[in-house]
């Protein structure tokens, strides 16, 4: 009596699914808990069993959140920077992008490599130099401290190259032939070519300026310029045993991008994915 | 004729050099503001960072009061506690940090590939905790792990698993480190599965067919077949999440702050301690020079050993 092996291989599919929904869950559950907690009364946070449903709604949280913190600032300091940053990065590292794959110069190999090699360095070795020039320049305590450092990204500029340099010649000598400049080659031919992956620039990019919490921790003092991460931890602090209030904040916290992904999943998966791909 | 066609040639070739130069000079116009921001945001703080661990130096005083005290900063570290723990507590991470999130990420990646339904809500309910800010996350986590028996976690353990004497998690210098290695771990799996997966997708599916006509069952398959064609994935996987793994700092500062005692201090915790909380910016530059090295040496092996694995 062996198991057919159709029957076999659906019951292998469905352990295998079984499994990974409960690792999905165990992803989700964190997030569940905190809207969930989020919408109760400070003396049900810890009860138990544990209720992803609140038996008793209350939505003051967020009303005493948004209204009588400074939430709404460090929300409006993470879009600024945000937007800033990511505007920045996207048009610089294109243009570099677009010079080292369809451009012929000197030195354009040695040049690239040096480039590259700056990418081992990690953010956090030279971020007390960086400190150094802000506070030497008065930068310390303003929101280009958080802009300036992310505008030159190599990793930008190497993901863009790779997608400029996929595009055919044939395309770009025939507009340059015809009196085209490269600034206009660029603008209206490549940019809108490689528009996948400059959404991926794009997303990655946005990612990163959202989430980043050591650049303001260091360079942001003023509570009046906090972005949301050094912002909510601040909050939490203040609000110390208020659970649910802290919760109401965290929530708000991720809401953005965690709204953004969703809407966007397939796209922000596969942009993550590419910048892992190994060519 | 053959005298046009020559002077046709000539300006053919003048014509071809006028568009080298321009290429050129619109080459490093392009480069230029990359250039420069690399090199001031890059470059030269890398060689700051490198000096200063080299100094003593005092950064209210200004320039002028710098002095070279050679190996004395490093000299001090192999007797500070907080630094040699902060050097033994990055290697404990990694050593748990890394191995269980690629391989939980393989694992993953594996099933999420065999799966028929399901498969994309799933990757996407996976993926979702890489996306979301640690610092933001980590207050979540603080609280899920409340140490005293009515927290969430451990409420669980109490009531259902009936452990009498649940942890203290991130209070506790037994379990801290636990909690924020299994907090990365929760938040990076995804990441590392995503790449996985589509690299999985991306295999030849003749050599699957060929085996399955061969007999060989799904274990046998995985690790003859798949884990070899997917070697430089993983190896590159494997890399960067050990370099990422000696970067860790976010949640440790908002969770334990490096505590209790130094449980969980790691060593971008202590750069930004004596950088920020002792103003000693040469100390922290000797730490820094030292996470660099820490970072460099992965890198390089990575690079020899994939060199190796190519071959």
């Amino acid at each position: 009596m062996t198991i057919p092996n159709k029957i076999k291989s659906n019951l292998i599919r469905v352990f295998a699914t079984i499994i990974v929904a409960i690792f999905a869950l165990s992803c989700l559950f964190p997030f569940l808990w905190m809207l969930s907690t989020s919408f109760k009364f400070e003396i049900d946070v810890m009860e138990f069993p544990i209720r992803l449903i609140p038996k008793n709604w209350n939505f003051t949280n967020y009303s005493k959140v948004l209204f009588e913190s400074n939430f709404p600032t460090y929300y409006w300091n993470s879009i600024k920077v945000a937007f800033f940053s990511v505007a920045g990065q996207l048009i610089i590292t294109t243009l570099a992008a677009y010079a080292f794959g369809r451009l012929r110069f000197r030195g354009k190999e040695l040049l690239y490599s040096l480039y590259l090699a700056t990418m081992i360095i990690p953010a956090q070795v030279i971020i007390l130099p960086k400190y150094l020039y802000f506070s030497k320049l008065g930068l310390t305590n303003t929101h280009l401290a958080l802009i300036l450092p992310g505008l030159f990204s190599v990793f930008g500029v190497m993901l863009m190259r790779g997608a400029f340099e996929q595009i055919p010649f044939e395309i770009t000598e025939a507009a340059y032939i015809d009196g085209a400049s490269h600034f206009r080659i660029f603008y209206q031919l490549i940019l809108p070519l490689a528009k996948p992956t400059v959404m991926t620039l794009l997303l990655i990019a946005f990612t990163w300026s959202w989430n980043d919490y050591i650049n303001p921790l260091i360079f942001i003092s003023k509570d009046s310029l906090l972005t949301i991460t050094v912002g909510l931890q601040k909050f939490s602090d203040e609000a110390s045993t208020s659970y649910a209030l802290i919760m109401a904040g965290a929530s708000l916290a991720l809401i953005p991008i965690i709204t953004i992904f969703i809407s966007a999943q397939k796209h922000f998966i596969q942009s993550f994915a590419s910048s892992g791909i190994k060519g | 004729m053959n005298l046009k066609s020559q002077s046709g040639q000539t300006v053919k070739k003048k014509k071809r050099s006028e568009i080298l130069v321009n290429e050129e000079r619109t080459a490093y116009a392009f480069l230029l503001p990359s250039l420069i921001g690399t090199l001031i945001f890059v470059m030269v703080p890398i060689f700051i960072s490198l000096i200063l661990g080299f100094t003593k130096w005092n950064p209210i005083k200004g320039l002028t009061d710098i002095e070279f005290v050679g190996l004395a900063n490093f000299q001090r570290m192999v007797s500070d506690e907080r630094v040699l723990t902060a050097i033994v507590n990055n290697i404990k991470y990694s050593i748990f940090y890394v191995p269980i999130t690629i391989g939980l990420a393989l694992l993953l990646a594996e099933l999420l590939n065999k799966l028929v339904f399901g498969k994309i809500p799933l990757r996407t309910m996976i993926f979702m905790p890489y996306i979301s800010s640690l610092a933001s996350i980590a207050v979540v986590w603080m609280l899920l792990f409340y140490p005293s028996a009515s927290g969430p976690i451990n409420s669980i353990l109490v009531n259902v698993f009936k452990i009498a004497d649940p942890p203290k998690w991130f209070t506790s210098s037994k379990y801290a480190m636990t909690g924020i290695i299994a907090m990365s771990v929760w938040h990076d799996m995804g990441y590392y599965v995503v790449i996985i997966l589509a690299n999985m997708q991306g295999l030849s599916q003749e050599v699957y067919e060929s085996a399955a006509m061969d007999g060989a069952n799904k274990v046998q398959t995985f690790l003859k077949i798949t884990i070899p064609m997917l070697k430089n994935t993983l190896f590159f996987c494997l890399t960067l999440a050990t370099i990422n793994s000696f970067k860790v700092f976010d949640q440790v500062n908002i969770i334990t702050e490096g505590g209790p005692r130094f449980a969980t201090t790691v060593l971008v915790q202590a750069i930004y301690h004596y950088a920020f909380k002792e103003f000693n910016f040469s100390y922290a530059s000797a730490i820094a020079v030292v996470l660099f090295i820490m970072v460099f040496t992965v890198t390089y092996l990575q690079r020899r050993l994939e060199k190796k694995l190519s071959v």
